[in-house]
Formats: structure tokens, C-alpha cells, sequence
């Protein structure tokens, strides 16, 4: 057991480069939870800071959908990486919730424990930046893909979908792996999930127009038109018509 | 050879007076001289998108068809009178001229009791345009098939029939087409507006051309921004790329080539 957290700790992303001395510190502060799937082990809005890293087994970070069942993905992340590290940064609330997607082993570092190593050994916080950095790149890469698919939604441009599909893109591939890319392409998937139903309700919204236009009643019209035609004036006025432009058009030749 | 636009609708508020004002500057704007007569004498409102109120707008139409004032006393000139909103002050210069009708309330209603002659009025057309000669006269109307109306469509070289893609305009848009038809009006055109965005413009206009068999001159947006504008200038000229102001652009293009 002990040997398996030195192990998991000398991998991850925050603490490996660190001297043993801190490795063994850690070791002492950290708490292992077991926690089974479908729980969660940070929930969005709560106010805690304590920092998780996985284990074993697969965690979602998921926004969940204000009065409604639904959620938004945002992230998978797997053994040896880290969940709830801005909380710890910044003491806000949870910003999403964490849930576990299968039986999960988590170690909990908390602020406290975290700040306590840190003041002896201020290289762990260099660390800590490198990997936060990497997720910025993670989110850059998200948001610049996302961005550029907005600005075609709002110009009513749905070529993209078509495309990205063919080439195997977010819509189709479910790659687990924990490369800044793949992890954006899964996060993509939602935004693209997101912009198929945007099309199809658009799709189905114009179909609606059609059914609009082609109401006219043809035997009211002919009615109405009946008794325009048919007033005294209407006559007058469409002799009186023919006559200006027979003028008119005498005036043109001449 | 000078030619009579007039714009109308089957229904009431579909944007006929904003239309008649933003085509009327543009082609004024395109060096025309150009006139735009109000004969909505029940309920007029072009001269507001003009700045103009009661007393500034002086002798009106009204006064003209009593035998009162000559035509060009009416006649008022725009391009002298631009205000300092945005849009209006392009038109500095421009032979543009507008003729009022009265908003008075005791002007309205004996309009009302009385009517108004028709032929006087078709008289009163010929006169502006001999007199400022103009090379455009742009007719705003009263919605519906009144007798004035009919009047102003058939002696219109161009008709431009203004709709809202709405079930209530349906119907008597399809009158009124076939009136125009039967009045043997030489360009009638439709013009779409207050199209709500989730449509396909391309398709509404390719669906309308087809029900009315008539050409669809182009397909505006309905727009908060022209809600905004609070009939305060002229929406095309204040706000040139605006998709509403590119469409009016491209009916312009459609009238002069007529010309
Ligand atoms: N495309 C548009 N989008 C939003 N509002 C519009 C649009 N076109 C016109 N409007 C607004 O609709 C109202 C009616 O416009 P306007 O006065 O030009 O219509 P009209 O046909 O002359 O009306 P009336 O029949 O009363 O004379 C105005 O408040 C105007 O600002
Ligand atoms: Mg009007």
C-alpha cells in the first residue's frame, strides 16, 4: 500500500522531480478515500479546498444543468492526475462536480497539509504552476476550436459538422487517453453534440415556414377581388388608366 | 422619363412609411432628384423620420387639394433641412423633397368627413413632378383598397407591395396583387419585411415569388435595432452595413435599373 502511494506520487504531475524527503511528508498528510461510482467527490458550489489525485479509476468534471437532469461534461481524468486544485489555489466554491465513473481509490491533500510542505519546500509550487499551465493550454485549445465553431453557428454555417465527422472528429472518436488533445476532443464533443442539435432545431423551425405561406383561401380572394372590380369606381379608374398610358406611351415615341 | 413609386400594403404596420423614406434618400443619394408625397392623409407619419413636426412641416397636401397653396408651397426641401442625426445630415444638399400631409386633428377629420378628390391629387402628382422636375416621386399610402389607393397604384410605375411573412398578410397581399395586375401596373414588386431570423430568406423568397407569381424585391429582417432607431433617422443611412440597410439597398438597385 504505502509503496503503491510513493509510487503514484513519484509519477504524478505535481509531485515527481520532488526530493523524497517531501514525497515521505506527503505520505504522512494524505488520506485515502474509496469511493463507488456515481458519487461524487467535490460538488460544485461547496465551499472546501482540499486537492484529489486519483488512484485508481475514471472520474467525470461535470457542470450540472440548473432544474434539469442533464450535465455538461467537461472533463475526464484518470490515474495519476490531479482534481480540485483551484479551490486550494484560490478558496472559492467548487467550480464543478467531480463523480466518480467507476470505483475509485482518491488521495485528499488539504490546504492546510498543502501550505504547510510548501513553505518548506517552495519547489512544489513551481510544479503545481507547470501543470496548471498545461491545463490553460488544454482550455486554450477547447476554447479557440469552440470559438471558431460559434462564429460559423452564428452565421448560420454548418459545414463544419459534415466536415469534422468525416475526418473523424470530436462527434466521433472517444479517445481515453490523457494527451491535452484528446482531452479537448472530449470536451469538444459536447460543444459538438450541442451544435448538431442547434442545426437540427433550425432545420425543423424553417420547415414550419413553409407550412405558413401556403395559406390563401382562393374562393375568399376571388371573392374580395370580385367586389373591387366591380364598383363603379374601379371601372372609371382603369379606363381612365388606359388612357394615361396610351398618353404616356404616345409621348415616349414622339 | 420621370417615374411614380408607390409603396403599400395590405395591412397596417408592416414599415411602408420607413421603406418609403430609406428607398427615397438612397436614390437621392444617388444623385436623383427625388419627392416623396405622404397621401396617408388619415393617419400620416413619414415626416416624422424626417425631424419634421406641425409647424415645421408648413403648408401641406391637405391645403394644396382645397385649391389653397400652389404645389411647390408644399413642397418641402430636405436636403436644406437635414437636422444633425447621423443619418439625415448625408443628405445635405440632395434634391429631396417631401409633401405633407397635415397632422392636425380638425385637418384629418374633415378630410375624413369630406374625402378627398382623387383626380385633384393624380393632378396634384403631375404637378410636383413637372414643377421640381423630378426624376423619382415616391407615394407612401393608406393600407388597404380605398379608392385613394387604388388610385395611387394605378397610376404607379412602380409598386412596391410591402409583407410580413405572417399568415395575416397572406391574403390581402393576394387581393391586392391581383388588383395591381388588373390595373396593368408595368413593375410590381414585393418586399418582405419584419422577416424573423429563424427563416431562410433564400427559401421565403423562392415560396413567395411562387404563391404570388410575383418577384420578391428583397427579404428584411425584422430588427431591434430599427425598434431603437425609434423612427428618429433614416435607418439606411445611419446604419449602412446593417443587413436591414443592405437589403433596402438592393430594392434601390432594382428601381434604378428600372429607371
Ligand atoms: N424590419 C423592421 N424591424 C423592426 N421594426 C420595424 C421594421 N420595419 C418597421 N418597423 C417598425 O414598425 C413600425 C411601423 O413602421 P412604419 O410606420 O414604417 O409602418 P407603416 O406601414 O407605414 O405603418 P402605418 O400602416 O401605420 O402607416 C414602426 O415602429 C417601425 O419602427
Ligand atoms: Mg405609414
Amino acid at each position: 500500500m504505502t509503496q503503491e502511494i510513493y509510487t503514484l506520487l513519484k509519477q504524478s504531475e505535481w509531485f515527481s522531480n520532488l526530493p523524497d524527503e517531501v514525497i515521505h511528508l506527503l505520505m504522512e498528510r494524505v488520506k485515502t478515500h474509496t469511493v463507488q461510482p456515481g458519487e461524487a467527490i467535490i460538488q460544485r458550489g461547496q465551499q472546501d479546498d482540499s486537492v484529489f489525485m486519483i488512484q485508481s479509476g475514471w472520474v467525470k468534471v461535470v457542470i450540472p444543468e440548473e432544474g434539469e437532469e442533464g450535465e455538461m461534461v467537461l472533463n475526464h481524468v484518470g490515474p495519476g492526475e490531479m482534481v480540485g486544485e483551484l479551490s486550494l489555489v484560490d478558496q472559492r466554491p467548487r467550480s464543478a462536480s467531480v463523480i466518480a465513473l467507476s470505483e475509485l481509490s482518491v488521495l485528499e491533500l488539504t490546504r492546510r497539509d498543502f501550505l504547510e510542505i510548501m513553505e518548506q519546500y517552495p519547489m512544489m509550487g513551481l510544479h503545481m504552476l507547470i501543470t496548471t499551465s498545461k491545463r490553460m493550454r488544454f482550455v486554450l485549445t477547447y476554447l479557440e476550436q469552440a470559438v471558431t465553431w460559434s462564429h460559423k453557428i452564428a452565421e448560420g454555417d454548418y459545414s463544419f459538422l459534415e466536415e469534422e465527422q468525416a475526418a473523424g472528429g470530436p462527434g466521433s472518436v472517444v479517445d481515453h487517453s490523457a494527451s491535452d488533445s484528446a482531452r479537448a476532443n472530449r470536451f469538444l464533443a459536447a460543444f459538438f453534440q450541442m451544435a448538431q442539435d442547434v442545426q437540427k432545431r433550425e432545420a425543423e423551425l424553417k420547415e414550419q415556414v413553409k407550412k405558413l405561406i401556403i395559406q390563401i383561401d382562393s374562393g375568399k380572394r376571388d371573392h374580395e377581388i370580385e367586389q373591387i372590380v366591380g364598383s363603379d369606381f374601379f371601372a372609371k379608374l382603369k379606363l381612365e388608366t388606359l388612357q394615361i398610358r396610351e398618353e404616356r406611351d404616345k409621348s415616349k415615341k414622339a | 422619363m420621370s417615374k411614380i413609386v408607390s409603396i403599400h400594403s395590405f395591412r397596417g404596420g408592416t414599415g411602408k412609411s420607413n421603406t418609403t423614406a430609406n428607398l427615397a434618400a438612397q436614390v437621392a443619394l444617388a444623385g436623383k432628384r427625388v419627392g416623396i408625397v405622404d397621401t396617408d392623409i388619415q393617419s400620416p407619419g413619414i415626416h416624422v423620420l424626417f425631424g419634421l413636426d406641425g409647424v415645421s412641416m408648413g403648408h401641406t397636401l391637405n391645403e394644396y387639394l382645397r385649391g389653397e397653396v400652389p404645389i411647390e408651397e408644399v413642397a418641402f426641401n430636405i436636403g436644406d433641412h437635414t437636422g444633425d442625426v447621423s443619418g439625415r445630415v448625408k443628405l445635405a444638399g440632395q434634391a429631396l423633397y417631401l409633401f405633407p400631409s397635415s397632422i392636425k386633428g380638425s385637418e384629418i377629420s374633415r378630410v375624413l368627413k369630406d374625402g378627398y378628390d382623387a383626380n385633384k391629387l393624380n393632378e396634384g402628382l403631375q404637378d410636383m413632378i413637372k414643377t421640381l422636375n423630378l426624376d423619382y416621386l415616391f407615394i407612401d399610402t393608406h393600407p388597404g383598397l380605398n379608392e385613394e389607393t387604388l388610385l395611387s397604384i394605378s397610376i404607379s410605375d412602380i409598386l412596391i407591395l410591402i409583407m410580413r411573412p405572417d399568415n395575416q398578410d397572406f391574403q390581402g397581399t393576394a387581393v391586392t396583387v391581383d388588383i395591381a395586375k388588373l390595373l396593368l401596373v408595368d413593375h410590381l414588386h414585393l418586399l418582405v419585411n419584419k422577416a424573423l431570423s429563424r427563416y431562410d430568406f433564400g427559401h421565403l423568397k423562392a415560396e413567395i415569388e411562387g404563391v404570388f407569381d410575383t418577384p420578391v424585391a428583397a427579404v428584411l429582417p425584422l430588427t431591434e435595432d430599427m425598434v431603437e432607431n425609434a423612427s428618429g433617422d433614416i435607418f439606411s443611412l445611419a446604419f449602412p452595413d446593417h443587413p436591414w440597410s443592405k437589403g433596402i439597398r438592393q430594392v434601390v438597385d432594382t428601381i434604378l435599373k428600372i429607371g
